[in-house]
């Protein structure tokens, strides 16, 4: 199965961004986008095994704290690598990310060359250094 | 007797007349040895030595002037206090002795005393011969033959000294009064056994009363007091007694107007000479030091609300602004790498431009959120060595000390007392700043020492770089003229605003020295646990 990475925020521009910057380091990678929270887990009710999770915290509506919620204590999808990445910098704000149970937070205030290094070293990690768990 | 014995003849009738005459010659010695040469005057004598020496022994002055003025009669002690040889008296008239002071008043009084008036006393200023005045009281009275006025009788009593004494206390009454009206000061004394009471004039003005018309009591204390603080104040005068120190307190009272004032009272209990306890005490009135008070609290209140409406405002712009300036700088990036190449000069130049201005308002605005986020938290100040504190700071910056062997000395440092995150911020700032100043010379060394006084440690960060012009020296601390300033921006950022906040925090100060081109010591003080 390709890799699939799933992303959740409200900015359209943000989504466009990540969306450009697969396509330029990790063409090969699937990019399934949802516009809120919502939408987000209407998208696992039907396809409950992405590779990998990216969960904006600011969303209206359901933030991004409600989504993991929901992610980490659904029996389905609690398995699911779920990475946090927010403009947030409040430690308080972290921390709370990880006590929910996030595998990792990442800062998303980047220049366009951050973002695409950071994302090159994400991706090899999760690709292809950690074991995925396997799907039911 | 012989005329007689001629005419009549001899016979028993003479022999009569003979035992007749002899009787009477008999009476007639008898007489004249009884009631001697002038027998009233005798009697009269007696008792005129015994007036003139009460009169004479007397210390009043005692003075009999006839009707023209002259003098008839003074006794000793007038012509002493007044300084006149008796000789001199009969030259004298009423009017020489009496000074000018007083002369229009002794003459109506005189008037009205001829005129018939029951004067009771007379109060005078006498002249002494010498001119000194005397001041007299006494009575006059008038001795009239036939109704017409002969003479005056007079007593007087020196006075002098009796007058300077009430005129002294009438001024340092005066001036008790005035010394407490300035200072807003009331007080008062009154004896637990016999009840007297005494309130100095000024209690009675600032309670709200006129002194002339009001008689101090105890309830009308009472009274007054602002129920809110009526039992402190009970609780008070009834340890009062038995306390042998002052007791004070603060209470309200409402005054006579109703206006609330705040007295700040002192009171003694004293034991009295015959065993008994008297009660003293004053007050002032500190209801304007209460009213600037409560301003000020409200000004400092007022100013934390603003301050924090501030911060937050800071915090939220600056935070708010971060998104839309991430986007711009990240987008301005993208379309930069699609239309490379695709651009002609001017419009990748345009291009240049939007990224530049977009990287700057990034690094701006990022430098306000972290200046204004300092100091966020409330400080935890402990005691930790700057030594341990700094070393893992150190390694922040390992590459960059390799890169450039950059020469890093840490003489001796101190433990501080500070709060040790926004400290190693500080350090932070301070280190990054001279390693980033003194990667481009040959040789960069960095020398971080300290000294201290009784009061405060002083530490100081040397860097050989390039170091900072004189009329900078204190812009790279201020935040707007930091801003504004694109060279001195994009050499310092706003890392050294930040840092001076945090030594303001502290109490500390922060300055920089320099010699431009030769390097720069950036020193701070922190003050020491009191």
């Amino acid at each position: 199965m390709p890799f699939q990475l799933l992303y959740i925020d409200d900015s359209f521009a943000d989504r466009t961004l990540l969306t450009e910057i697969i396509a330029q380091i990790a063409p090969e990678i699937d990019v399934a986008l949802a516009e809120n929270g919502e939408a987000g887990l209407e998208y696992l009710k039907k396809n409950p095994k992405p590779s990998l999770v990216l969960l904006d915290l600011n969303m209206p509506g359901m933030d991004g704290f409600e989504v993991l919620t929901i992610i980490k204590n659904d029996d389905r999808l609690k398995s699911l690598p779920v990475i946090v990445f927010s403009v947030t910098t409040a430690s308080t704000h972290i921390n709370q990310v990880y006590k929910f149970g996030a595998n990792a937070f990442v800062n998303k205030s980047l220049t366009l060359d951050e973002y695409k290094s950071i994302f090159v070293e994400t991706l090899r990690f999760w690709r292809d250094i950690a074991r995925l768990p396997e799907s039911c | 007797m012989k005329s007689t014995e001629q005419i009549l003849p001899k016979g028993s009738a003479n022999e009569e007349l003979i035992v007749l005459r002899e009787e009477n010659e008999r009476l007639r010695q008898k007489l004249s040895v009884s009631l001697g040469r002038n027998p009233q005057k005798h009697l009269l004598a007696e008792s005129e030595k015994r007036y003139r020496n009460f009169i004479e022994s007397s210390h009043d002055l005692i003075q009999s002037v006839n009707a023209d003025g002259s003098f008839d009669f003074v006794n000793t002690a007038w012509l002493e206090c007044l300084g006149y040889e008796e000789e001199e008296i009969q030259d004298l008239n009423f009017i020489d002795i009496i000074h000018e002071s007083s002369q229009s008043h002794c003459m109506s009084l005189f008037e009205k005393i001829i005129m018939g008036a029951d004067i009771d006393v007379v109060e005078a200023t006498f002249c002494k011969k010498s001119g000194e005045p005397v001041e007299v009281s006494g009575e006059i009275r008038v001795r009239r033959v036939d109704g017409k006025v002969i003479a005056t009788h007079g007593v007087f009593r020196d006075v002098t000294d009796e007058i300077a004494v009430q005129e002294d206390l009438l001024k340092k009454k005066l001036f008790l009064q005035l010394s407490q009206e300035i200072s807003k000061t009331g007080s008062w004394r009154r004896n637990i056994v016999s009840g007297d009471l005494e309130w100095s004039d000024n209690y009675f003005n600032i309670f709200g009363y006129d002194p002339e018309t009001t008689t101090a009591h105890l309830d009308l204390f009472w009274k007054h007091v602002h129920p809110e603080d009526l039992e402190v104040v009970q609780d008070l005068f009834q340890r009062l007694p038995d306390s042998d120190e002052t007791l004070n307190c603060e209470f309200r009272i409402i005054d006579g107007h109703g206006e609330i004032k705040h007295l700040l009272s002192y009171t003694l209990s004293v034991k009295t000479e015959n065993g008994g306890i008297e009660l003293v005490g004053a007050f002032l009135d500190i209801s304007s030091v209460r009213a600037r008070d409560r301003e000020l609290l409200k000004t400092l209140h007022d100013l934390k609300i603003s301050n924090e409406e501030l911060e937050q405002f800071a915090y939220v712009a600056s935070h708010d602004l971060q998104e839309p300036i991430r986007l711009i700088n990240t987008y301005a990036s993208m379309l930069d790498e699609k239309l490379a190449g695709q651009l002609d000069e001017s419009t990748a130049r345009y291009m240049g431009f939007i990224q530049e201005s977009s990287t700057r308002m990034r690094d701006l605005v990022k430098g306000l959120l972290d200046f204004s986020l300092v100091g966020n938290h409330k400080m935890q100040r402990e005691t930790i060595n700057l030594g341990e504190l700094i070393e893992p700071i150190l390694l922040n910056f390992t590459k960059e000390i390799n890169d450039y062997n950059t020469e890093i000395v840490l003489n001796d440092l101190p433990d501080v007392y500070c709060d040790k995150l926004q400290v190693s911020r500080l350090m932070q700032n301070l280190l990054g700043n001279a390693v980033k100043f003194s990667r481009n010379v040959s040789g960069p060394k960095i020398v971080i020492d300290a000294s201290e006084n009784s009061a405060e440690f002083v530490i100081s960060i040397k860097d050989n770089g390039i170091g900072v012009k004189d009329e900078n020296l204190e812009k790279i601390f201020t935040i707007f003229k930091r801003l504004n300033s694109k060279e001195l921006f994009e050499g310092h950022g706003l890392g050294m605003s930040i840092s001076k906040k945090i030594v303001d925090l502290h109490g500390g100060k922060i300055w920089a020295e320099s010699n431009f081109g030769h390097g720069c010591t950036v020193n701070f003080t922190l003050p020491k646990e009191v």
